[in-house]
């Protein structure tokens, strides 16, 4: 529909991407990928974490060059070398980080590096007038271009970067999951922004995690799976089962071995109306012995927030915490890890370790009274209990002197996982625990945790990796415009990877209010 | 076992010898081995001694001297090891000096030394645990609140004493903070080689240390493992304010009375030693006994510039051509590590 002028002459696409493939040495990241998109059509692209989204943008960008295939722009073959090749010929990208600068208006950033100057002085008028105008353009126009953008919300910064791409004689617009930390209305701000660039002939491709928005914005949409186009369709003639079902691929269903959690068992964990302003609405959830929860939402749907709130590292406003029938609430971090409470941060290197310092040190800093006698640290003790998580998470490292840093990713995330054994938690809670950590250590990682479980810990396991929550999961809540819903598959065989995907994409209306 | 660590190829042994040396190097220029930064020390020694000549630069009675000078700037040196080491600063710490001079010289007459002494101290653990407040509580950089109270210290011992000085008779307080002997030794050397070692068992043998190594190595990190950073960070200012007044005390017990300008020109040299000494600016890392070493280095040639001829401007310049020497060391370092 989009790909034909309003007088039924078909017109040439704004990009086609024909054939392309990429490969990193042996590894073939994107396989024969074709894509089109014309002027004025919105074209969704998903699929999971390294399906090769990023790979084609990327491609398409000038950041990398193809292995072979080609790339089409307004018809014409191009050959970029660089990011600025492709800026040139009008292809804009939005990024998830935004690329503004906070401390200049919104009309030095939208001129940047092109002011309207005579002489080499701006003319800070005619900038302001220019910006006003391409804001209005884009049904923006209630953002003051004197205003500096970090005063601006998010999602008026993104209206920001559009108005800045289509202000060059740009013909493509690359949208790089631009709703994760808007609201709702803002999301149907973005969403009129949008429109208004398409009907002005711009080609938009538009990544996100949120299938649902590929049926609120979206003309046509492309699957990724393995570096492959797995689906590629008119949004109108497909449907969200259709593009699950796409995403994940033919995945047998593992054989999930269920742990058996009695009522009896004691709880460890029990939340009770916990509110974070923005972000936690009354949340209940308890967690038992010997059980693990798991934690699904979308990004930027609080799944974070609510671990670190419990752990006291972001102050909630209402509600209370107890861990095993001790009430924790208000505690800082200090007080909430000796009361019991692990936590397994997102980010390995910025909240889980100091990284320059040893193995050792890493593994005892949240026990460090267990290692002392007094205030006099034992070291051979230290040393001792090291090893043994040394050996017992096959941690790869020259020994409990050796800096963190020199050791590789999955085993800086076991020696955070030592740490947090360390203190023999009652209650684990994990974010991301194997994110962007190989399988063979995620393995390991995944095994500790719920031999430690079988032991009688409980869990609050966070998670993007539905698989990996739907295999060490006693059940799971669904995090939701900030609060958690029971998810109950329809049958008890649906437990799994396809199901809770296909069900986190759902309205709401579907489940009821959580029971826990 | 190389394919263990990520960012070293596999070495030959006569590689391995190799890079031994460059380590050791690199780490002499970082001060990391205390006997190497004694070594250093030893070497300007002789090289003051025969640039010297036979003046008896070697005396017992120089050396010793040397260490009684620089004792002040031993002991405020190793609480700022711990202070840099929690990735905080104190530029304040010199301005607690007079302070505490003040507070002992004027009471002392009426309540006597030891109580004198204690009040002192503990209106010098004041100052740091207002630096601290400020630092954790709203946030400000203890770059900015210690520098402000640099000035606001400064200023108010000129103030309320009118720029006079008052003097102190006791012979007690004068031999245990000034020019007493403790076994043969003189008690200033007694009290900065004994606090350097408690100083170093603390920071590297006990909980307390680890907390404050955590803190200054990552402090988000450290707080979500439930060290308690914001304790660490007040402790450690607190730490070196005491030290300061501890200095002022010291300085009394040398000069026999307390004056405005006590250690006004300390804060250079207190940094510089700490951090010649091995310590991280950017935290994390630290050497009490390296910052031990360090001020010694720094007196040595402080005082071998004085007995050469330079002036207190030149020695000035020299301190700050040091500190700068120290500091591009250290970020180099910090560099090499990121």
């Amino acid at each position: 529909m989009p790909t034909q002028m309003p007088d039924g002459a078909p017109v040439t696409p704004v990009l086609e991407v024909v054939d392309l493939t990429k490969s990193f040495g042996q590894v073939t990241v994107l396989r024969d990928a074709c894509l089109t998109v014309g002027a004025g059509e919105i074209h969704g692209l998903v699929g999971h974490n390294g399906a090769g989204k990023s790979t084609l943008v990327r491609l398409v960008q000038g950041v990398e060059r193809p292995t072979s295939g080609h790339i089409n722009i307004g018809g014409e073959r191009v050959d970029f070398k660089r990011p600025d090749d492709a800026h040139a010929v009008g292809v804009r990208m939005v990024f998830q980080e935004l690329s503004l600068f906070p401390d200049l208006t919104v009309a030095d950033n939208i001129f940047i590096h092109a002011e309207i100057a005579r002489a080499g002085v701006i003319r800070g008028s005619r900038q302001h007038e220019e910006a006003a105008h391409l804001l209005g353009r884009i049904g923006a126009g209630h953002i003051d271009p004197r205003v500096l953008v970090g005063d601006l919300g998010i999602a008026d910064q993104q209206m920001v970067e559009v108005a800045k791409a289509i202000r060059y004689e740009s013909r493509l617009l690359i949208l790089d999951e631009p709703t994760g930390s808007l609201s709702k209305s803002e999301i149907g701000d973005l969403y009129a922004v949008m429109r208004r660039a398409a009907a002005e002939g711009l080609g938009i491709v538009f990544i996100t995690h949120h299938l649902n928005e590929l049926f609120e914005i979206c003309d046509s949409v492309t699957v990724l799976r393995d570096g492959r186009v797995a689906l590629q369709t008119k949004t109108a003639e497909t449907t969200l089962d259709a593009i699950v079902e796409a995403i994940v691929g033919d995945v047998p269903t593992q054989d999930v071995k269920r742990r058996t959690v009695s009522a009896l068992n004691d709880v460890r964990l029990r939340v009770t109306g916990l509110s974070v302003p923005g972000k936690l609405d009354a949340v209940d959830v308890a967690v038992r012995s010997g059980e693990v929860v798991g934690i699904a939402g979308l990004a930027g749907s609080g799944r974070s927030t609510l671990l670190k709130s419990i752990l006291g590292e972001i102050r909630a406003v209402s509600g209370t915490i107890e861990v095993s029938g001790r009430r924790v609430t208000g505690g800082a971090p200090g007080k909430t890890v000796s009361d019991g409470i692990a936590y397994i941060p997102e980010n390995r290197k910025t909240q889980g370790l100091v990284l320059d310092h040893s193995v050792l040190a890493n593994t005892t800093l949240s026990s460090l009274a267990a290692f002392a006698r007094w205030i006099f640290f034992r070291a051979r003790l230290a040393e001792n209990a090291t090893r043994g998580f040394i050996n017992r998470l096959e941690i790869k490292a020259l020994g409990p002197e050796q800096p963190v840093t020199e050791l590789s990713g999955g085993n800086q995330q076991k020696v955070v996982l030592a740490k947090a054994l360390a203190t023999q938690p009652r209650v684990m809670l994990l974010d991301e625990p194997t994110r962007g950590v190989d399988i063979g250590a995620a393995a390991k990682i995944t095994s500790a945790v719920l031999d430690e479980v079988e032991r009688g810990m409980g869990a609050l396991w966070v998670s993007s990796d539905l698989d990996e929550l739907v295999r060490v999961s006693d059940r799971v809540l669904l995090l939701r415009d900030g609060s958690l819903h029971e998810w109950r598959p329809s049958s008890p065989d649906r437990f799994s990877q396809r199901a809770l995907l296909a069900d986190l994409q759902r309205p709401i209306a579907h489940e009821n209010g959580v029971s826990a | 076992m190389n394919s263990l660590v990520t960012e070293r190829p596999s070495e030959s042994t006569a590689a391995a010898a190799q890079g031994w040396w460059r380590r050791t190097y690199r780490g002499a220029l970082r001060g990391d081995n205390p006997l190497l930064l004694a070594a250093a020390l030893l070497i300007t020694i002789v090289v003051f001694a025969v640039l010297v000549g036979g003046t008896g630069y070697l005396r017992p009675e120089n050396l010793l001297g040397i260490v009684r000078q620089t004792a002040t700037i031993s002991v405020m040196a190793i609480a700022t090891v711990f202070v840099i080491s929690a990735r905080e600063i104190d530029l304040s710490i010199a301005g607690v000096i007079p302070i505490s001079a003040y507070v002992v010289a004027m009471l002392m007459p009426s309540i006597g030394p030891l109580p004198a002494a204690l009040v002192a101290l503990a209106a010098a653990s004041l100052v740091g645990l207002v630096n601290g407040l400020l630092v954790v509580s709203l946030g400000v950089p203890s770059f900015v609140v210690t520098l402000g109270m640099l000035g606001l210290l400064e200023g108010a011992s000129r103030l309320f004493t009118n720029g006079q000085s008052v003097l102190v008779q006791d012979p007690a307080f004068i031999a245990v903070f000034g020019s007493g002997s403790f076994l043969g030794v003189p008690v200033l050397a007694v009290w900065s080689v004994g606090l350097a070692i408690v100083g170093a068992v603390v920071l590297k043998n006990t909980t307390v240390g680890k907390a404050v190594l955590a803190t200054g190595g990552n402090p988000e990190a450290a707080r979500v493992s439930g060290i308690r950073t914001a304790r660490v960070r007040i402790g450690v200012l607190m730490l070196s304010s005491v030290a300061g007044g501890l200095a002022g005390l010291m300085y009394v017990g040398q000069f026999q009375s307390a004056r405005f300008d006590l250690g006004s020109s300390d804060l250079l040299t207190v940094i510089a030693a700490a951090i010649i000494g091995g310590t991280l600016l950017s935290g994390g890392k630290g050497s009490v006994i390296g910052a031990l070493i360090g001020s010694l280095l720094l007196g040595v040639v402080n005082n071998g510039l004085v007995i050469l001829g330079l002036d207190a401007p030149q020695q000035l310049m020299f301190r700050g051509a040091i500190i700068i020497a120290a500091v591009i060391v250290s970020v180099r370092a910090a560099r090499r590590r990121a």
